[in-house]
C-alpha cells in the first residue's frame, strides 16, 4: 500500500506537471495523510527482551506505542484492546538505530553541491582586471532537507541494517550546508524530517584548482576561505545590527544569502560539523572552531584516538566512521605500504573502543559504507575490538540522539518518545541475528530481501555481457572451470551455464552498471543448490564472487574470447 | 677611451698567441711531467713523490724513479695529489643547457623507440657545463639520451674538445632503455589535466604491453640481423636456382642499432630503480639473450643475490637522493654502494645531472662515509666504470699507455674542501677557468 | 565457530597492541622537563665562540646551562661520552618545504597573503626525521614560489613525534613569501587547458602586483584609522570588513612581520629593494638569490639576508648567472648569509653545503658553519635562542662522528631543548623491529582477507541486519488491513 503510494506518486508527477506542483503537492499531502491514517495506529509488543538503552533491560515486558509516539514501557503493562499484538517472546527490542552521518536521500554527488557564487562581498579591485571567479562548495545556504528524494533501494537497505534515523548531507566540499536529520520510512521530506537544520557542515576538500584553478586549490587556501567567510558573516551581522539599530548614515549592508544562513553559526547557535579524520585534521578543525568560538561537532574522526588528550578535554562530541580504512582491492601486491598506513588499518576498528576509554563522547556512522549492512557488522568488529556492547548500542542510539539534539524525541525506549523500534531475534551484534520487525514513527516497516546496491547514477546497463565466457571458480575442492553462455536484454540477462554438474538454466539474472548478477540451480549428490554470480565487468573480464547455497562463496574470475568477424577466437 | 682600446687589443693578442700555441703544442705532442707527487694508481698502490710523464697525450711513464724527459714541461706537485680523471657514469652532459629552456635541451625526442639516436651527434663542446664539470675533477661522462622507452644510443665523452669527435671516447656503449615500470595508483593525467587512479591490473597490463613491444622489436632486429648476414654472405655455389627468391637487404636504421643488442655486443643501459623492475630487467635480459647494465639502481641491495649471480654490473645513483618509500631507512641510498660492494656486485657511481655532475666525487663520499672502503669508491669512479663500458685499456688509471686524463688535487678529492690545481684531459693541460670563475672574478672587483 | 573467531580476534588485538607498545616506547617522543643531560669529552663548535677541545655542554631544562673544559657532572645527570666526536649547533634551514599538507603553493592567485602554513603543517611527513637525522634542528617552513605574494610561513622545531603545534618554534616572529621573477610570471608553466592566463606575465607586472596589493594594505589601514576616528567621535559606524588577504601585509608595513622573498635575478632583487623601501619596510631575506652577487653592496646596504643555495644553477635562464661563489661574495660585502635546502633531500647534508663557501670562495671554517646556524638564526631573529652554542640557548645540538664540514662524518645524535630526537643506534635497532611490525600487520590482513570477512561476503549471507526470510516479503509484505 505504502510503496503503491509512492509510486503513484511518482507517476502522477510524470504525468501531470503541467497541473502546477502546489496543487499536486496538496493532493499529495492529503493522500499521504488519509493512506497514514489508515494504518493500525497502536501496537503492543509482548513478553520481548527490552532493551531501552537509558534504563534497565527489561527481560520480558512490553512495549506500547500509539499514533508513532511509545505510551508504555513495562513488565506488566495493559495492552489496549485495540492494539496489534505482536509476540515478542524470544525477541529483543531496541530503539531504532542511527547512522549520523550518510547521503542517503540526497541526489549524487555530480549533481550537489554545485558551483554557487561566492559567499564573500566582491572583493577590493585586484591588480588585475579579471573578475573573481564564484567560489565553488561554498554554500552554508544549502538545506538537505530541501532537496530529499526519498524511498528506492538505499532506503530499503539502510532499514534492512536497522537504521530508522539518518543525519544526511553530501560528504564533500567546503561549506557543505546545512544537514537534516530523517526517519527513514517517510515518503515525503515534510513527514521524513526530524530536524533542520541540524547543523553546518564544513570539510576540508580543496577545489582541486591546483596551479590553473580557482581558489582555492589548496587545503591552506581552504583554511583561509573558511576564516575569512566566517569572519564575513561576523561582520555581515554585524553590519546589520547596526543598521536595525540605527540606519541613520549608515551604508545599507547588501543582503547575503550565505552569510544570512551562516548568522547562526557564527552566534553559536548552530552547531558546525567538521567533516574531518586524521590526526591532523581533527586539530586543526578543534582550532578552528575554537578561534571563532563555534558549537562544534566532528564527523569522521578514524584516528580520534591519537587525539584523545585534546577530544577528552575540550570535550568535542564526535560522530565516528565506521567505515573502516581498507586494503585497495587492486592495490599493488607488492606494494611496500608504509607502516603508518598498516597500523591505522589495524587499529581503526579499535578507534572507538579507545575513545570510550578515554571517557569520550561519540556516535557512530556508517561513512559512506557502500552497503549498509556493512555498519553493524563494523560496528561489531568495534566490539571485538574492545568496546563494551552496551557502549556501541549508545553510540548508535542516545549518544547520537544526545549529540544531534534529539533525545527528547529518539534514542531509547521511553515514554513519551518515538516509536523507532527494532525488533532482533537476538543480540544486534551477533552475526546470526535476524530483524524481525521494524517500525518507523510507529509504523511497521515491510523488510525485503536485501539487494545489492546499485550505483545512483543511472540504472541503464552500461556493459554489454552477451557472450561465452569462460570463468574459473576457486573452491576449497580446487579450481572449477565454467562455462557461461550468456544473452543480455536491456537490464535482463538469461542463459545457460555449463560445469562439471552439468548444464542448467539461469532463473535469473541482471545487469546494472558494470555489475553483473545471474542465478541458477545446480543438483549436487542429488540436491539442488542455488548458485549465484555476482561480478564486475570491465571489457571482456569478469570478476567476482560465486555463492552456493549452503556452502559458502567463493571468488571467480574469467574472460570472454572476443569474436573475429570471421567467428573465430582470436 | 684609447687605453681601453689598447687593453683590448692586448688582451685579443693574448688570446691569440695562446691559442696558437696550444695548437701547436697539440700538433707537436707537448711532453709534460708532474713530478714530486703523490700518484694514486688506482690499480696499483700510492706512489710517493712520484713523477707523471705525458706524451703525445698518453701517459708515458709513471713511477718513483723516472726520469723526466728533456723539454717537458714540469709541474711540481709538491705536496699534491694526482689521480685519475673521474667518469660519470650517467649524465646528459653536452645535451643539456638550461634545463627549462626547450631550446637547448636535446634530450627526450619524441616516441618510444629510437635506438638509431646517438647523443654523440648533439653533444656541444662549448655548453658552459662541460668546464664547470671538469674542474672538478670529472674528466669523462656517460651522455645519454632519456625519452620514451629505447631512448638512443649512450656516448662516453671526454670533457675537452674543439669539436665532438675529439670529446668522442667510445659510443655507442650502449642503447638507453626506459625499463617500463607498473605504476599503479594516482597519477597526473597529462591529457586530461586531472589526477586519475590506475589499477595495478591495468597498470600491470600496460607495462606487459610496452615490453611485448621492445620484445617485438628484438625479433624483427634478430631477423633482420639474419637476413643481414645471409645477404652478406651472398649466393652460395650451386643454389643459383635460389637467385630470385633472394632480396637486397633493405636497410632499416631502427634495426640496424639493435643488431649489436641482439648479437651481445652492445647492453642496453637499464634505467631502473626498484627491485621488482630490476628482477623483470634481468628476467627480460635472460629471456631476450641480451646484454644489461642496471642505471640508477637505488634498490638493488635489495636483489643483490641476482645480480651477483648474472653478474650485471650497476650504475648506481644518484646516491644523494631521498629513500624510494618512507619505511625505508633514512640512510638507504647512502648505504646502497656498500651493501653492492659486500654482495660483490660490481658497480660505478653516476649522478644523473648535468649541471650539478661536478658534485659527483661527493656522491661517492657519502657511500663512505655510510660503509662503503674509501678505495672501491675510488674505483667506482675510475675504473670500474672504464671496464664496464670496455675502455679499461685506454681510462680509468694511471698506467703507461692509457689516456691521459689527471688531475693535480691539493687534497683528497672527495673532500669538498679539496681543490683541482692542475688538470689533464687527452693529455693537453686544460685551463681552470669556467663561466662561474668568470664571473666571480668580474663581481668580486665590482667597485 | 564464531566465539572462535571472536577469541582469534581478541588474541590478535592484544598481540598488535603489544607491538605496538613495542614500538612506541622506542619511537616515544621525547619529554620535556628538568632533565639534565652532561655531553662530555667533544670537539666544541660554537660557531660564534670558537671551537672548544675535549669540552663538554651541560643541559639543564632544555637549556644550555653550561659550556667549558672542565663540568662536573650534577648528580642524577644523564651523562653521554663524546669523546673524538664534534658538538654543533642545530641546524636551520632558512627555506623547506616539508611537513606541508595538501599543497605548497595556493597558485590560484598572484596574491594568496591570506594561506598559511601554520593551518596545514604535517607532524607525520617522515622528511622532518629524515632532515632531523641530518642535523636540522629548525626549519623556515615556506609557501610556494608561485605567486608574487604567496602565504604566511612557519618557523618549526623538528620535534619528529610531537603534534603540529607542539612543533612551531614559540616566539619565532612571523613571515611571508614573496616571489620575483620566473616563477610568479609564470614562464615555466603550462596551465591546464581552458584556463585563462594569470596575471602577471612579465618582471614589469609582479613589480605591479606587489606595489598594487601595498597599496591597497596602505588604504585598507586608512580605513580602520578612520573608522577609529569616527567611532571615538561618537559616529554612527561599523567596523570596516577584516581582509585576511591585507592583515599580513599591514603587519609588513608595521615591521611586525618578515618577507622572506624568493628572488634570482639581480635587477628584480634591487627593484623589491626599492619598493620596500618606499612603502617603509625591510626585505627580512632574499631566498636563493642566485645573482646576489651582483648586488651585494646593495642587499648589504639595505640590510637584508641572503638566504641562498651552495651550487645549484643552469636549470632555468634566471639560474644561468648562479656561481659557486654567490654566499662567499656577498658575506665578503657585508651580507648576513646563510645556505637553506629547499629540498627535503639537501635538508639531510646541509653540513656539506656549508664546507662549499670553502671551496668557492675561501671562507674560513666558522664562517662556513654560520651560514647554516647562527645566520640563518639572526635571518629568522631567533638568534637569541638557537644558532650557537651558548649559555642560556636552546640545547640544539648535533653530535657527529667527525668534523661536520668533513664528508666522512656522520650524525650520531640530535637534541632539541635538551632531548634527543634523533639516535643513529637507535635507529638502527628499530629497523628489524619496524619490519617484524609491518610482516605481522600485513600476515594479520591475509588471514583476515581469507576468512570470509564481513566485506567480502555475498548479500545473501547476510548477517546482522539481515532479514528473516519467513517473514518477509513472502509472508510478512504489508502487516496492515
Amino acid at each position: 500500500m505504502r510503496w503503491s503510494t509512492y509510486q503513484r506518486r511518482g507517476y502522477l508527477l510524470g504525468q501531470r506537471r503541467a497541473i502546477g506542483m502546489l496543487g499536486i503537492a496538496l493532493l499529495l499531502g492529503s493522500l499521504a495523510r488519509a493512506s497514514f491514517s489508515q494504518t493500525p495506529s497502536v501496537y503492543a509488543i509482548k513478553d520481548a527482551r527490552i532493551v531501552t538503552v537509558t534504563g534497565p533491560v527489561i527481560p520480558k515486558g512490553t512495549v506500547v506505542f500509539r499514533d508513532g509516539i511509545i505510551t508504555a514501557v513495562g513488565e506488566n503493562v495493559p495492552i489496549p484492546p485495540e492494539a496489534r499484538v505482536i509476540d515478542g517472546s524470544g525477541l529483543v527490542v531496541y530503539p531504532g538505530l542511527f547512522d549520523t552521518q550518510t547521503d542517503l536521500g540526497l541526489p549524487s554527488a555530480s549533481q550537489v553541491p554545485g558551483p554557487r557564487p561566492a559567499a564573500a562581498p566582491a572583493p577590493p579591485a585586484q591588480a588585475q582586471a579579471q573578475q573573481q571567479p564564484p567560489i565553488p562548495h561554498t554554500q552554508p545556504e544549502w538545506l538537505a532537507a530541501r532537496h530529499l528524494q526519498l524511498g528506492g533501494q538505499r532506503f530499503e537497505n539502510a532499514r534492512v541494517a536497522g537504521i530508522t534515523t539518518a543525519l544526511v548531507i553530501p560528504p564533500r566540499g567546503i561549506f557543505i550546508g546545512r544537514s537534516a536529520l530523517i526517519n527513514t520510512a517517510g515518503e515525503t521530506s515534510q513527514r521524513a524530517v526530524v530536524k533542520s537544520p541540524v547543523a553546518l557542515h564544513i570539510g576540508f576538500t580543496p577545489t582541486g584548482g591546483g596551479l590553473g584553478g580557482r581558489f582555492p586549490g589548496s587545503l591552506m587556501g581552504v583554511f583561509a576561505h573558511i576564516r575569512q567567510t566566517l569572519l564575513d558573516a561576523q561582520h555581515y551581522g554585524q553590519h546589520w545590527e547596526a543598521y536595525r539599530r540605527n540606519p541613520r548614515g549608515l551604508e545599507r549592508p547588501e543582503y547575503n544569502e550565505s552569510l544570512e544562513a551562516l548568522q547562526p553559526v557564527v552566534r553559536g547557535e548552530l552547531p558546525v560539523i567538521f567533516h574531518v579524520n586524521s590526526e591532523s585534521e581533527i586539530r586543526r578543525a578543534i582550532r578552528l572552531a575554537e578561534e571563532f568560538n563555534l558549537k562544534f561537532i566532528l564527523s569522521g574522526a578514524l584516528e580520534a584516538y591519537k587525539a584523545v588528550d585534546v577530544l577528552r578535554q575540550k570535550r568535542v562530541p564526535l560522530l565516528v566512521s565506521v567505515n573502516f580504512p581498507e586494503r585497495p582491492r587492486d592495490a599493488d601486491p607488492e606494494a611496500d605500504e608504509p607502516l603508518r598506513v598498516l597500523r591505522l588499518r589495524a587499529e581503526a576498528p579499535e578507534n572507538a573502543a579507545r575513545l570510550h576509554q578515554a571517557g569520550v563522547k561519540f556516535a557512530f556512522h556508517s561513512g559512506g559504507l557502500s552497503n549498509p549492512r556493512d555498519y553493524i557488522r563494523n560496528v561489531a568488529r568495534a566490539v571485538r575490538a574492545g568496546l563494551p556492547e552496551e557502549v556501541a548500542l549508545r553510540a548508535l542510539t542516545i549518544h547520537a540522539a544526545e549529540i544531534l539534539g534529539v533525545a527528547e524525541q529518539l534514542g531509547s525506549i521511553e515514554v513519551g518518545k518515538i516509536a523507532n523500534l527494532l525488533v532482533t531475534d537476538g543480540n544486534l551484534f551477533e552475526e546470526r541475528t535476524r530483524i524481525r520487525y521494524l517500525f518507523i514513527d510507529g509504523r511497521q516497516i515491510e523488510l525485503r530481501p536485501p539487494e545489492p546496491e546499485r550505483p545512483s547514477a543511472s540504472s541503464a546497463p552500461s556493459v554489454s555481457v552477451t557472450g561465452t565466457w569462460n570463468l574459473t571458480v576457486e573452491s576449497p575442492q580446487g579450481v572449477v572451470a565454467v562455462a557461461a553462455d550468456l544473452q543480455q536484454e536491456g537490464e535482463t540477462i538469461s542463459g545457460t551455464v555449463t560445469s562439471p554438474f552439468g548444464q542448467s538454466t539461469i532463473s535469473s539474472g541482471s545487469v546494472s552498471g558494470g555489475e553483473v548478477r545471474f542465478t541458477l540451480s545446480v543438483e549436487i549428490q542429488g540436491t539442488p543448490m542455488a548458485v549465484t554470480f555476482v561480478g564486475r565487468v570491465v571489457g571482456d573480464r569478469m570478476s567476482g564472487t560465486v555463492t552456493v547455497e549452503g556452502m559458502g562463496s567463493f571468488p571467480f574470475s574469467g574472460t570472454r574470447p572476443r569474436i573475429s568477424s570471421g567467428g573465430q577466437a582470436l | 677611451m684609447r687605453k681601453r682600446a689598447l687593453v683590448l687589443i692586448i688582451a685579443f693578442g693574448l688570446v691569440l698567441a695562446l691559442s696558437l700555441l696550444n695548437v701547436w703544442a697539440q700538433q707537436r705532442g707537448e711532453t709534460y711531467a708532474i713530478t714530486n707527487a703523490r700518484i694514486v694508481p688506482i690499480t696499483g698502490p700510492v706512489i710517493e713523490r712520484g713523477t707523471v710523464v705525458i706524451r703525445d697525450g698518453k701517459i708515458a711513464a709513471v713511477g718513483r724513479n723516472v726520469s723526466i724527459p728533456a723539454g717537458a714541461r714540469v709541474v711540481n706537485a709538491q705536496g699534491m695529489w694526482v689521480y685519475p680523471g673521474f667518469i660519470d657514469s650517467g649524465t646528459t652532459i653536452g645535451l643539456t643547457e638550461i634545463g627549462q629552456v626547450a631550446a637547448t635541451v636535446d634530450v627526450n625526442e619524441i616516441g618510444d623507440f629510437n635506438p638509431q639516436l646517438k647523443a654523440i651527434v648533439a653533444v656541444n663542446p662549448s655548453s658552459e657545463i662541460i668546464p664547470v664539470t671538469r674542474v672538478n675533477g670529472i674528466t669523462t661522462v656517460l651522455t645519454t639520451p632519456r625519452g620514451g622507452i629505447l631512448s638512443g644510443q649512450a656516448a662516453l665523452i671526454n670533457l675537452d674538445g674543439w669539436t665532438w669527435e675529439e670529446m668522442l671516447v667510445k659510443a655507442p656503449v650502449g642503447i638507453y632503455f626506459n625499463f617500463p615500470t607498473i605504476a599503479s595508483g594516482r597519477f597526473f593525467d597529462p591529457e586530461t589535466f586531472q589526477p586519475r587512479e590506475r589499477s595495478f591490473e591495468e597498470a600491470r597490463r600496460q607495462r606487459e604491453e610496452r615490453l611485448q613491444r621492445v620484445r617485438q622489436l628484438l625479433d624483427d632486429a634478430r631477423a633482420y640481423a639474419k637476413a643481414k648476414r645471409a645477404a652478406e654472405a651472398g649466393v652460395p655455389e650451386g643454389n643459383a636456382a635460389n637467385i630470385r627468391d633472394r632480396q637486397p637487404l633493405l636497410v632499416n636504421p631502427v634495426l640496424e642499432a639493435l643488431v649489436p643488442v641482439v648479437e651481445g655486443t652492445l647492453p642496453l643501459i637499464v634505467a631502473a630503480n626498484n627491485d621488482r623492475d630490476i628482477k623483470a630487467a634481468v628476467e627480460f635480459a635472460e629471456e631476450q639473450k641480451v646484454k644489461i647494465l642496471i642505471s640508477g639502481g637505488l634498490e638493488a641491495p635489495k636483489v643483490v643475490q641476482l645480480l651477483k649471480e648474472k653478474n650485471i654490473p650497476v650504475l648506481l645513483g644518484p646516491v644523494l637522493s631521498l629513500p624510494r618509500s618512507e619505511d625505508d631507512p633514512y640512510d638507504s641510498t647512502f648505504t646502497a654502494a656498500k651493501q653492492l660492494y659486500e654482495a660483490g656486485v660490481k658497480f660505478a657511481f653516476l649522478t644523473n645531472d648535468a649541471s650539478n655532475a661536478r658534485n659527483l666525487p661527493y656522491h661517492a663520499a657519502m657511500a663512505v662515509a655510510f660503509g662503503l672502503p674509501r678505495e672501491e669508491a675510488l674505483r667506482a669512479l675510475t675504473i670500474y666504470p672504464a671496464e664496464i663500458f670496455g675502455v679499461a685499456d685506454r681510462l680509468g688509471s694511471i698506467e703507461v699507455g692509457k689516456v691521459a686524463n689527471l688531475v693535480v688535487w691539493d687534497g683528497d678529492p672527495l673532500e669538498i674542501r679539496s681543490q683541482v690545481r692542475h688538470l689533464f684531459i687527452n693529455g693537453r693541460p686544460v685551463p681552470l677557468e669556467t663561466k662561474h670563475t668568470q664571473l666571480y672574478e668580474r663581481y668580486r672587483n665590482r667597485p | 565457530m564464531r566465539d572462535a573467531r571472536a577469541f582469534a580476534a581478541r588474541v590478535w588485538s592484544m598481540v598488535v597492541s603489544f607491538l605496538l607498545l613495542g614500538g612506541s616506547v622506542s619511537a616515544q617522543a621525547p619529554s620535556s622537563g628538568d632533565d639534565v643531560t652532561l655531553i662530555r669529552g667533544g670537539t666544541i663548535l660554537t660557531v660564534t665562540r670558537g671551537r672548544i677541545e675535549n669540552g663538554s655542554i651541560l643541559i639543564r631544562g632544555g637549556k644550555i646551562a653550561a659550556v667549558g673544559r672542565n663540568i662536573e657532572a650534577p648528580p642524577g645527570a644523564k651523562v653521554i661520552d663524546a669523546r673524538g666526536k664534534y658538538i654543533m649547533p642545530g641546524i636551520i634551514d632558512c627555506h623547506s618545504h616539508i611537513a606541508i599538507d595538501g599543497g605548497v603553493n595556493e597558485g590560484t592567485l598572484s596574491v594568496t597573503s591570506m594561506v598559511r602554513i601554520e593551518d596545514v603543517l604535517d607532524p607525520t611527513d617522515i622528511n622532518i626525521y629524515r632532515d632531523l637525522a641530518g642535523g636540522v634542528t629548525t626549519a623556515n617552513i615556506l609557501h610556494g614560489s608561485a605567486n608574487a605574494i604567496g602565504g604566511l610561513n612557519a618557523v618549526i622545531k623538528l620535534r619528529w613525534g610531537k603534534t603540529a603545534q607542539e612543533m612551531l618554534f614559540e616566539g619565532a616572529m612571523p613571515g611571508i613569501k614573496f616571489a620575483l621573477g620566473e616563477n610568479p610570471k609564470r614562464s615555466n608553466f603550462t596551465p591546464p587547458p581552458g584556463t585563462p592566463r594569470r596575471y602577471p606575465a612579465t618582471r614589469l607586472g609582479v613589480e605591479y602586483t606587489i606595489r598594487e596589493a601595498f597599496t591597497q594594505a596602505r588604504n585598507y589601514m586608512r580605513q580602520w584609522e578612520e573608522y577609529e576616528r569616527r567611532k571615538r567621535a561618537g559616529e554612527n559606524v561599523v567596523p570596516p570588513r577584516r581582509d585576511l588577504k591585507l592583515e599580513p601585509l599591514v603587519e609588513v608595513l608595521q615591521g611586525k612581520r618578515l618577507v622572506h622573498a624568493h628572488a634570482y635575478r639581480a635587477d628584480e632583487i634591487l627593484m623589491l629593494i626599492r619598493l620596500a623601501e618606499e612603502f617603509g619596510f625591510k626585505i627580512a631575506t632574499f631566498q636563493h638569490v642566485l645573482e646576489g652577487y651582483k648586488v651585494a653592496r646593495e642587499i648589504a646596504a639595505h640590510g637584508a639576508g641572503a638566504s641562498t643555495f651552495s651550487d645549484w644553477w643552469a636549470y632555468k635562464v634566471e639560474a644561468y648567472d648562479a656561481i659557486p661563489y654567490n654566499g662567499a661574495l656577498m658575506a665578503r660585502k657585508g651580507v648576513v648569509v646563510s645556505f637553506n635546502s629547499d629540498s627535503a633531500e639537501l635538508a639531510r647534508r646541509l653540513n656539506l653545503e656549508a664546507a662549499k663557501a670553502m671551496k668557492y670562495g675561501g671562507l674560513s671554517e666558522d664562517e662556513a658553519l654560520a651560514l647554516i646556524t647562527i645566520n640563518p638564526a639572526k635571518q629568522l631573529r631567533i638568534e637569541h635562542r638557537v644558532g650557537s652554542i651558548e649559555v642560556g640557548k636552546d640545547a640544539d645540538l648535533v653530535i657527529y662522528s667527525g668534523h661536520p664540514l668533513s664528508v666522512y662524518s656522520i650524525v650520531e645524535k640530535v637534541f632539541i631543548d635538551g632531548q634527543l630526537y634523533f639516535d643513529r643506534e637507535t635507529d638502527l635497532a628499530r629497523r628489524a623491529e619496524i619490519q617484524k611490525e609491518k610482516e605481522a600487520l600485513k600476515a594479520r590482513e591475509r588471514s583476515a582477507g581469507r576468512r570470509p570477512e564481513p566485506r567480502g561476503r555475498p548479500p545473501e549471507e547476510a548477517v546482522t541486519g539481515g532479514v528473516e526470510h519467513p517473514l518477509s516479503p513472502r509472508s510478512g509484505k504489508e502487516v496492515r488491513p
